[in-house]
Formats: structure tokens, C-alpha cells, sequence
């Protein structure tokens, strides 16, 4: 096998690496997915998909509140502002050029202005169509995924530089015949054909994911056909221009594992490499953010891998920089100078790894981790085996990165429950107002308070018919503020009067009942996507961590010696069991306090008293209170997680094998979750079926 | 104190063969050498010493009481340094011996106590909040023997204790393993003659997983007189001595001939032959080969 091969080898048995990049490619699509749920996009194009596609097809009675034709509109108003945007462009830049700015014909700016003009002239009577663009709006919204790139590179360099490094492996592999640029050579190009080929997935996967969702519409209509590419002065189809992204983001991450090998090389310890790396990320896309395209050091913006990422920027800003005065399209200038960086770059790699003795130094970084382990070595000092069995797991087997992650995601989604409620239609909006007024027992004064906004309401209709159908002056004013009150409130009140009503006709005494919010706890509980994906991810968290609890020692020879001392047989394997149900809880609790959250930001627990069968909006027949319900939905779920970790440390026990532990657990899993997908089921739906 | 094997027999195939075939021994306090070749059974006996293994027949007791029957007591007596070098590496030497101690169910102040006076004993205590991957062969060897000793073990079972220090750590150790071993049963295995020459009670010379000799070092030498020769001998009559299959012991040039130092049963005839004393290495090879 070539080194190359022995590169790829090496990666491939790196299970943590292998799961990271999984986790990071499934963590692109959760926060792409997440960022559009809270879009009215995938309200009305992905979760109402049949009106959407009946609007196409010429039904304009399916648009009730007109946000399809308010997009079809601005599109149609933009294909007649394009046509005039390139019509007149000639007209204009003649104009320009009899001002005194753009007088001097060896001046840049009249060099550029006939640039501009020869680049767009051929645009003239463009053939653009309006269809639906939500997927490219969306795709070229989304510019996250380099961040998970850049983690993914981050661990990639890691673990075909530094590891090798820090174990002094280096040494023994630069003292052979091919130890020095062919071996320097076949690490670049382990690095980049796995940064090439997570890029090609990653982007593809987004690529496909928005297709799945949005639909990209006709994809041989021109990329000019959405206003955010009015300014892209290449001949390109939607198609052409999906295909065009994902090969410059592959190129941006070619360019970034270019330069994360070349820091690699030059700096030997792996802290302070990767500070400086981030410094030099961090600092080139601060410059990406905040130069002006139209400021004097917008090359800084344009020549930046972070610009190329960008399909708004790339492909949708038409920019010339100037060369020696002359205009030189922005594209051709990055394409030279970054093309030329990611060539220079490896090769200095190189040179530095032939010549630099490749052992791990010790930074001021490690020296001042050194010193604090040495003055908070009494925190240090425990007796507890469940501690160092964390230990192990989290830092030994540097599990804890997966742990911040899985954290990570929990601080974002419990910050994003607590953050503002949009709501697609005014209807749930004006019923959220009334139950937040009126929620909890049903007294005289919620039953008053209801009769007064019924007659207040009418008392608006009334008045709305006064004024007529042709008012004049101040009328007119009232007539729009009485229009928009009532189609505010009006449909979400009726929804509360409605379910005060379907109340009373409940068996027993109406001041014994809750008036409370039905619809929020419906759509918590009919969200099964949500349910089941989570617990997917959650239990493929658990197993990562609980996989390697019973083979480790095993697999570092130290069994022998654990066994060999006083508590090593039955207190150990307690040990490892409480740790592994500590692991459940730590997962269930982060995958689950988010929508624990959201239950008690509902009314704060106020109406879990309410009785199942009091509800208006579900057939309950049971009696049980609510509360019960949704800690019977937690129990199940807890307990679910709880088989997995079970099931999880007996593979594990079985096979001996940390890898096929996770591979044949996630895959059961998973299998699992596609029946319950299948039969619509999750924890929320088996009980409601089973109360009903 | 008293450890007894009796009849210990251990197979990994079923019976088919055996690692440890029937070995019966007595240990009271004092060290002992343990020689063999490679799969000699030597780290299969200790495995069974230390609960790491069950034997297929016979019994282990100690004190009369079977090791079995003892549990969790008989490990808290025991102390154990394996022949490894994989460690924890993210763990700093000192967190490692604390893990050791809580295994070894010492409390907080009596492992605080332990851990200090063991690495003053293998001289980590400038290296200890290092962490196990910045470690060389010999420290990681150190660190080994200092987990084995956290406990004050009466029963210490060290497999190649000595393997990879430095000579003057190689004594260091070795003299700390003579002063220990006064209330103690030191049971040590190892490669190097000298390690147990100057310390050990008695020697334990096992091949194929039955023990072949067992005496003072002086008794195992003074059964070897006689079966060691020096010889000087022509490049020629060399060769014949080696093509003859006599186990060579060492071989020294000299200005025109060489010195092989053969131990045989029978008296070398070719070249200038003399008897000499033999020594330690002399009798591993003529038992253990």
C-alpha cells in the first residue's frame, strides 16, 4: 500500500474521528433544519406543501391569507426591475461617464465603468422566469456549515499531524527512506482528499436536504431569476449554480486544510497551533464581515475563503478590483492569489517538516496548564472510582468533546425556547393572548371576560359596517385599524370561545375545569420528527460514550492490574454501571430539558391539573390529570434511553469491540425509529393511544 | 505468612496443553526469583496469584485459606506490577496512583500518605503532575512499581520489575525490593540473572509451565559445579562446537582465539578446556533452555 493509503488507514481507525465527522455532518443539517423551522417558509412551502403546489398549479383559492402571491408579486416585480437593470445599463454608465468623476479615461473608474457595461451587455433581454426560489433563498442564507468544516479540519489536522507527534511516532517515521516529502506529501493529501470529500458531503447533503424541503423549481431557468443573483454576471442555470457552490466550497476547503497543514508543520505544539490558526481564521473572517465591497480594502473581503463560501457573495455580488488601474473581475483575483497561497502554503509545510526536528514542544500554553495542575492538584485528589471512570471516558478518551457538543446544543436549544414565539398565522398568535389572559379554572369572571370581548368584537363589526365600503378621511383610518383589529383577534378568540364551549358540554361542574392552552401541548406532542430524531441522536450519543466503559481497560492491557487490586472486580464493574446510567441521565436530561422547557413556558404548569378527559382538542377517556401524562411521556423516554444504555454495555460486554458496539447499536436504533416513524409513534402518541 | 500452590494446572485449550502444569510450591516471607524463556508459564502463575486467572485444577491458599474463598481480603494484601507499558496517557502520574489507591480502597488521608512516600521511593516526585504519555520506558516502569507498593502489599507479585531502567534506578529499586521483602512475599520474574542473584531467598526455574529447580542461589550453583567450561578454541573448532548443539553461555574474542563458556554435562574435548564456578546465567540456561 502507498503511504497515502497508510494515511487513509490510520484516519480510518480512528473511531473518535470517524464519529466526530458524522456528528458534524448530521450537526449541519440539525442547525439548517433548525434555522428554517422558525421561517414562514417552511411554514407555508414545506409544511403545507399541497396548497403550495395547488397554488402553483393556478389554485389562488388556497392562498387565505395571500403570502403566496405576496412572493409570486416580488418576483414579478423584480423580473421587470431586471430587465430594465440591464436595458438601461448602457444608457446610464453614458451618463456617468460626461460627469467630471468618471471623465479621465486612464482613471480605474472609467476603466470599470466599461467593464461593468461589457460584462452585463451580454444579459440584455435575459429570459428570466419566476418559480420557486425558497431553496436557493435558503441555501444562499445559509453559511454556517464552514464552521463545522473548520471543526472538522481542526480534528482532521489533529489527528494526521499532532497525534502521531505528540506520541513520538514522527521521529520513527522521518528515519526512514520515504520518512521525509513523500511522507510530508501523503499527509497533505490525506488532509485534503478527506477535507474534498467531507466538503462534497456536507455541501451535497445541504444541497439535497433544501431541495428536499423547498424544491429548487425549474433548475434550467437562469441563477438571475432570484433578485439576490441580479448581480452575477456569469451565464449560469439554478442547476449550474448549485453545481457551481459546491465546488467552491470544496475549493475554500481544500484552501483551509492547505493552511491548517501548513501551521501544523511550522508550529509543533498543537495548542499553540491552534491558536494561531484560529487567530488567523478568526481574523480573515472579520475581515470578510467587516470590510465594505465598496471600501478601499474590499480585495481583503473578496480574496477570502470565507467570501468564496458565501453563495450570496460569490456568485451574487459583481465586484472589479483594480491591478495597476486596470479592472480585474474579483473571481479571477481570488482564484490567482488563493489558488497561489494553497500552493505555497503546503510546500512551505514541507520544506518545515524535512527540516525541523518534529517532537512536541512545550508552549508558554502547556507550561501554564503544567502550573495549574500542579497548584489545583488537591482538587485532584479523590478516592471515588466513579470519578476516574468519568475521567477516563471524557478526558482519557477525549469523549468530552462530544460531550461539550451534545452541551452545546443543549445551551442553544433551552436559550432558544425562551426566545421570541413566532407564530404562522394570526389566529394562533390572538389565541396564545386570550389563553394567557384567561388561563386556569373557569370562573364567572372568565366567563364574563369572554361575553365582553364578544360583544366589544361585534360591537367592531357593527361599527365596520357604519363606516361603509367607501369612507373618507378619519373614517378610512378607523376602517383599517378596526379591519386589522378584528383579523387579528377575531379567529383566536372564536378558537377559545369555541373550547369554552366544547367545556361545558364535558361531564362534571365547569369551575372544577382548566381553561388552558390545547393547541401548544398538541403541537408538542404531534411533532414526531422532532421526538424521534432527537432520541436518535441522543441514543447515538449514549452508546459513543457507554461503548468503550467495559472494553477500555481491555483494550490498555490494565485489566490484569485493575483486577489484581481490592475493589477492581465487583466495585469496578458497579463503577462502570453507575457511570453508564449517569451517562443516560446527563443525555436525557440535555435531550429532554428543551422540551420540558417549552411545556412549562406553555403557562408554567398552571393547568397540569387539568383531567385528560377535559380535553377539547384530543378524545382523552381517561381521567388521569395531565401532569401525569407528560411524566408518563418522560418515564418512557427515560426508560427508552435507559434500554439503549442496557443494551449498549451488554453489546459491548459481547463483542469486546468499542466500534461495532456503536455501528450495530445506532444501526438498532435507527432501524427502531424508522418503524415508529412508519407507524406515526413516539413516546407523547403510544400514551395518547393508550389513554384515549 | 504463608502462600501455597498446590497442583496448580492451567490450560487455555481445553487440555490440550497446559501453560501451568501442576506446580506446588510454598512461599514465606522473603524474595523469590522467578526464570524462565518466554511461555514458560511464568505470567500465567502470577495472573493466577492475583485473582487474574482461575485455574483448571488445584488450589492457591494462603494462611491455609483459598485465595477464592478470601476475595476482596486477599487482594487488599496484595500488590501487583504487571509487565506493560500502555498506561493511561492523559492521567498525570500522580492522578494515576491516586486512581490505583481508590482501587486498592484506601481512604482519602491513607492514600494521601501512600501516594507521597511511593514516589519518593521510585523518585517521581518531580515528574508526578506530568502526564503518563510525556513519561519514558523506565519513569512509566516507575510509576508501576510505586501503584504496586501503594498499599503496603504482604504479598508483592512484580513481573519484570526492572525492565528498561537505567542501572543506577535498576539498584535503587533492587535494594528497595531487599529492604521490603523482610514481612513480605516478593515473588519476582524476570530476564535479568542479576536482578534476583544478590537478593532473592530462593530461585524458581520454570519451563514449560512446570517449575525445574527451586533453591538458594548458592544450591543451584554449587548443583551446577562442574557443567561449566571455559574453552579457547580456532575460528574452526568453533564451529564445531556450535554446529554440535553445546550451549554457549558466552563467547569472548580474544587477541587469537576465543573464550566460549559452555555448560554441558559432559567435558568439552576439543581446545584448551578448563572447569570453572558457574554463575547464575549459567544455570538458567542449562534449566531453562
Amino acid at each position: 500500500m502507498k503511504l497515502f493509503g497508510y494515511e487513509w488507514l490510520k484516519l480510518w481507525q480512528r473511531r473518535l474521528f470517524m464519529v466526530l465527522a458524522v456528528l458534524l455532518l448530521a450537526g449541519n443539517l440539525l442547525t439548517l433544519y433548525i434555522l428554517e423551522k422558525n421561517t414562514s417558509a417552511f411554514f407555508y412551502v414545506y409544511e403545507n406543501r399541497e396548497l403550495y403546489q395547488a397554488f402553483q398549479a393556478g389554485d389562488a383559492s388556497v392562498d387565505a391569507n395571500g403570502w403566496y402571491q405576496e412572493k409570486l408579486d416580488a418576483q414579478n416585480s423584480y423580473r421587470q426591475s431586471y430587465a430594465v437593470f440591464t436595458g438601461e445599463m448602457a444608457s446610464r454608465a453614458e451618463q456617468m461617464r460626461s460627469t467630471a468623476f468618471f471623465s479621465d479615461q486612464d482613471s480605474f473608474v472609467y476603466r470599470n465603468l466599461r467593464q461593468t457595461c461589457a460584462d452585463f451587455a451580454p444579459f440584455t433581454g435575459l429570459e428570466i422566469k419566476a418559480d420557486n426560489d425558497f431553496g436557493l433563498q435558503a441555501l444562499s442564507s445559509y453559511n454556517s456549515g464552514v464552521l463545522f468544516l473548520l471543526v472538522f479540519l481542526a480534528v482532521l489536522s489533529y489527528f494526521v499531524i499532532f497525534h502521531e507527534r505528540d506520541a513520538g511516532l514522527t521521529l520513527l517515521l522521518k528515519g526512514n527512506r520515504r520518512g521525509h516529502t513523500p511522507l510530508a506529501l501523503s499527509k497533505l493529501a490525506a488532509m485534503l482528499s478527506a477535507a474534498m470529500l467531507y466538503a462534497l458531503l456536507q455541501e451535497t447533503g445541504t444541497v439535497l436536504f433544501l431541495g428536499g424541503i423547498y424544491g429548487y423549481g425549474d433548475l434550467s431557468r437562469p441563477l438571475q431569476s432570484m433578485s439576490r443573483f441580479r448581480n452575477c454576471a456569469h451565464f449560469l442555470t439554478v442547476g449550474q449554480g448549485l453545481v457551481t457552490i459546491i465546488l467552491l466550497r470544496i475549493a475554500a476547503a481544500v484552501f483551509f486544510a492547505c493552511l491548517l497543514f501548513c501551521i501544523g508543520m511550522c508550529i509543533r505544539n498543537g495548542a499553540a497551533a491552534i491558536t494561531v490558526s484560529a487567530a488567523v481564521l478568526g481574523g480573515g473572517y472579520m475581515l470578510y464581515q467587516t470590510i465594505p465591497l465598496s471600501g478601499g480594502l474590499n480585495w481583503l473581503k473578496c480574496v477570502n475563503p470565507f467570501y468564496c463560501w458565501s453563495m450570496a457573495a460569490s456568485l451574487g455580488e459583481y465586484l472589479n478590483l483594480s491591478l495597476f488601474g486596470k479592472p480585474v473581475n474579483k473571481g479571477s483575483c481570488a482564484l490567482a492569489i488563493l489558488g497561489s497561497l494553497a500552493v505555497l502554503m503546503p510546500a512551505a509545510g514541507v520544506l518545515v517538516f524535512n527540516r525541523m526536528y518534529q517532537v512536541k514542544s512545550n508552549s508558554r500554553l502547556e507550561k501554564l496548564l503544567y502550573w495549574l495542575r500542579r497548584k489545583l492538584s488537591r482538587l485532584t485528589h479523590k478516592t471515588s472510582l466513579l470519578y476516574y471512570e468519568f475521567y477516563k471516558m471524557m478526558v482519557q478518551q477525549k469523549k468530552g468533546i462530544v460531550l461539550l457538543l451534545l452541551l452545546s446544543w443543549g445551551i442553544y436549544e433551552t436559550v432558544n425556547v425562551f426566545g421570541p414565539a413566532y407564530y404562522a398565522f394570526a389566529r394562533d398568535a390572538a389565541y396564545q393572548h386570550y389563553i394567557d389572559l384567561l388561563h386556569g379554572p373557569v370562573t364567572e369572571e372568565t366567563l364574563e371576560f369572554v361575553a365582553e370581548e364578544e360583544q366589544r368584537l361585534n360591537a367592531l363589526w357593527l361599527e365596520l359596517m357604519e363606516i361603509g365600503s367607501e369612507p373618507s378621511g378619519s373614517d378610512f383610518l378607523r376602517q383599517l385599524q378596526i379591519q386589522s383589529e378584528l383579523e387579528y383577534l377575531e379567529d383566536g378568540f372564536y378558537l377559545v370561545q369555541q373550547q369554552l364551549e366544547d367545556l361545558k358540554g364535558k361531564e362534571g361542574p365547569l369551575d372544577e375545569k382548566l381553561l388552558m392552552n390545547e393547541r401548544s401541548y398538541a403541537a408538542l406532542w404531534w411533532d414526531t420528527e422532532r421526538d424521534l430524531g432527537l432520541f436518535f441522536i441522543g441514543s447515538a450519543a449514549l452508546l459513543f460514550f457507554i461503548s468503550s466503559i467495559r472494553t477500555m481497560d481491555e483494550r490498555k492491557k490494565m485489566l490484569p492490574l485493575l483486577r489484581s487490586t481490592r475493589n477492581g472486580h465487583r466495585k469496578l464493574d458497579q463503577s462502570r454501571s453507575i457511570c453508564a446510567l449517569l451517562c443516560t441521565l446527563l443525555v436525557f436530561v440535555v435531550t429532554e430539558l428543551p422540551l420540558f422547557l417549552r411545556y412549562y413556558r406553555i403557562d408554567r404548569f398552571a393547568t397540569v391539573g387539568q383531567r385528560l378527559c377535559d380535553f377539547t382538542r384530543v378524545p382523552f377517556a381517561s381521567s388521569a390529570p395531565l401532569w401525569v401524562m407528560l411524566a408518563g411521556a418522560f418515564l418512557l423516554k427515560a426508560l427508552s434511553y435507559t434500554a439503549v444504555c442496557l443494551g449498549g454495555l451488554r453489546l459491548s460486554s459481547a463483542t469486546k469491540n468499542e466500534t461495532v458496539t456503536v455501528l450495530a447499536g445506532v444501526g438498532t436504533v435507527g432501524a427502531v425509529m424508522v418503524i415508529l416513524r412508519y407507524l406515526n409513534l413516539d413516546a407523547n402518541l403510544l400514551l395518547i393511544r393508550f389513554l384515549q | 505468612m504463608e502462600l501455597c500452590l498446590s497442583g496448580i494446572k492451567k490450560s487455555y485449550n481445553n487440555g490440550k496443553t497446559y501453560a501451568v502444569d501442576g506446580v506446588t510450591a510454598t512461599f514465606t516471607p522473603g524474595v523469590y526469583g522467578l526464570l524462565g524463556p518466554n511461555g514458560a508459564g511464568k505470567s500465567t502463575l502470577m495472573n493466577i496469584i492475583t485473582q487474574n486467572l482461575k485455574t483448571n485444577s488445584g488450589t492457591v491458599t494462603l494462611d491455609g485459606v483459598p485465595i477464592d474463598h478470601m476475595g476482596a481480603d486477599y487482594r487488599s494484601l496484595l500488590g501487583y506490577m504487571p509487565q506493560q507499558q500502555t498506561l493511561y496517557d492523559d492521567f498525570t502520574g500522580e492522578r494515576f496512583l491516586w486512581y490505583m489507591a481508590a482501587l486498592k480502597g484506601l481512604d482519602k488521608k491513607q492514600a494521601k500518605e501512600a501516594v507521597s512516600r511511593t514516589l519518593d521511593v521510585v523518585n517521581l516526585r518531580e515528574e508526578r503532575y506530568k502526564k503518563l504519555k510525556s513519561y519514558s520506558g523506565g519513569m512509566k516502569q516507575r510509576v508501576l512499581i510505586a501503584q504496586a507498593l501503594l498499599n503496603d502489599p504482604k504479598l508483592l507479585i512484580m513481573d519484570e520489575p526492572t525492565a528498561g531502567l537505567d542501572p543506577k534506578e535498576r539498584i535503587r529499586i533492587r535494594n528497595f525490593i531487599s529492604e521490603v521483602s523482610k514481612d513480605k512475599i516478593v515473588l519476582l520474574s524476570t530476564h535479568v540473572v542479576s536482578d534476583v542473584e544478590f537478593i532473592s531467598k530462593e530461585i524458581l526455574v520454570m519451563r514449560s509451565g512446570q517449575i525445574r529447580a527451586r533453591g538458594t542461589p548458592q544450591s543451584l550453583l554449587d548443583g551446577m559445579n562442574g557443567r561449566v567450561f571455559e574453552v579457547l578454541v580456532t575460528p574452526d573448532e568453533q564451529a564445531a562446537y556450535e554446529g554440535a548443539g553445546y550451549k554457549l553461555s558466552n563467547i569472548m574474542l580474544t587477541q587469537d582465539r576465543t573464550c566460549l563458556r559452555i555448560v554441558s554435562d559432559i567435558r568439552p574435548q576439543i581446545g584448551q578446556v578448563r572447569a570453572v564456578y558457574p554463575n547464575l546465567e549459567d544455570v538458567y540456561l542449562y534449566l531453562a533452555e
